[in-house]
């Protein structure tokens, strides 16, 4: 008897081929490569006496005694287990699934961490500097006139001379904060000066001679 | 009971009654598969006594647990799924402690002459030698399948994986019960490379 390849192929199949499960085509070849081989035969025939054999032998039972008495004493157990979660407060399942929850955390975390990461390294500009607060020259009723050739020069040279009041756009309605806003008020400088120096630094704003 | 017996209330219904908290369904419940889950865990750990224990623990999980099944597969089908898991545990136990195996508590069952009875006792030793050499996932497989008569696909929803790995198991696990026994059989008992199983009295 030799064992050719096919005998090892068909001699997987053999357990299977003893159930009803198998499938038809499978069995059909089966069952004509044993018509002509004793080996796979033989095997067969070994195969059937095992589950023979297994069949033959099932587990005893115990008797009903035995099963009396394990009803007994699963029943109390199990009476024991039905009154315990009353004493326990009941669990308090979450109304999201609790592998969507596991699934979502870590990536919650990561993109926390990302964001914290992002924003301590983030590059970093020059702070933008505020803008400079147009300046609107009104005249008031009060007179100066050392402001007034000031306000000539700042854009207001069709205005009537007189003492200048400095509007910054958006003050009223509360855009700029009191802090930031850049003094541009020159009366306090001018006040400290003597008349002569006034009128150097007169000459020196319209392009004079110092 | 196997799954085609005809009972006055069905499963599905006992299943719904014990998920409300309902004891007597899930008692019920428990005289029908009883013998089916002890036959299992007997199979498994190879001692009547582990498997009486085993048995019970099984049926506790499933009381503790029986709001989880959720009718995907049979009932029995989720037992079995829940005795082979027990039966896991405690082979695991007794591979770390190296307890003692009794095939011996299993012989219960006299023969009609004294030589049938030895004959059958000497085949059913043979039998229990070899099903104990065998891993535990076959000899699963092959009491699922041969004993329990579940089809692949149930025996794929105890023990996991597809119908085809199940099938494909099955035949592995066959074909090496079938050397362990030819090859006890042509073997001395004193030669065997495993100690000797001794009968002892059983602890009942």
């Amino acid at each position: 008897m030799t064992m050719t390849w096919r005998c090892a192929l068909i001699q997987r199949w053999l357990p299977g081929y003893l159930d009803a499960e198998a499938g038809g085509l499978r069995n059909r070849l089966v069952a004509r490569h044993l018509e002509r081989c004793p080996a796979c035969r033989q095997e067969l025939a070994e195969l059937e006496a095992t589950v023979r054999l297994l069949r033959a032998h099932p587990v005893p039972d115990p008797g009903p005694e035995f099963w009396a008495a394990f009803q007994r004493e699963l029943h109390l157990q199990l009476v024991q287990l039905q009154e315990e979660p009353r004493r326990q407060p009941e669990r308090r399942h979450l109304p999201v699934p609790r592998r969507l929850i596991l699934a979502v955390a870590p990536l919650a975390v990561l993109l926390l961490v990302a964001v914290g990461v992002w924003r301590e390294f983030r590059p970093r500009g020059p702070a933008p500097l505020p803008a400079p607060p147009v300046a609107v020259t009104a005249p008031l009723p009060a007179e100066s006139d050392s402001s007034v050739e000031l306000a000539a020069h700042g854009g207001g040279a069709a205005h009537p001379p007189g003492p200048e009041k400095v509007l910054y756009a958006g003050i009223d309605e509360g855009l700029w904060d009191e802090d930031l806003v850049l003094n541009w008020d020159m009366d306090p400088v001018l006040g400290d000066l003597s008349p002569q120096e006034r009128e150097a630094l007169a000459r020196k704003l319209m392009g004079g001679e110092p | 009971m196997k799954p085609g017996e005809c009972h006055l209330v069905s499963d599905v219904e006992l299943v719904t009654r014990a998920q409300e908290g309902d004891l007597p369904a899930f008692e019920e419940l428990v005289q029908r598969y009883q013998r089916d889950i002890y036959a299992l865990a007997c199979r498994m750990v190879s001692d009547a006594e582990e498997a009486r224990d085993v048995m019970q623990q099984a049926w506790l999980q499933a009381f503790l647990h029986i709001r989880d099944f959720r009718g995907h597969s049979a009932f029995r089908t989720w037992l079995f799924r829940i005795t082979l898991n027990q039966c896991y545990n405690f082979l695991k136990g007794r591979k770390r402690y190296g307890e003692p195996v009794d095939v011996g508590d299993l012989v219960l069952e006299a023969e009609d002459s004294p030589e049938a009875e030895l004959m059958a006792e000497e085949e059913r030793a043979r039998l229990y030698q070899a099903l104990e050499r065998l891993p535990a996932k076959q000899r699963a497989v092959i009491t699922l399948k041969l004993e329990q008569n579940l089809s692949y696909q149930e025996i794929a929803q105890v023990l996991g994986g597809t119908a085809g790995a199940a099938r494909v198991n099955y035949c592995q696990a066959i074909k090496r019960l079938k050397k362990l026994l030819v090859s006890e059989h042509d073997h001395d008992v004193a030669v065997r490379p495993y100690p000797k199983v001794a009968p002892r009295i059983s602890r009942r």
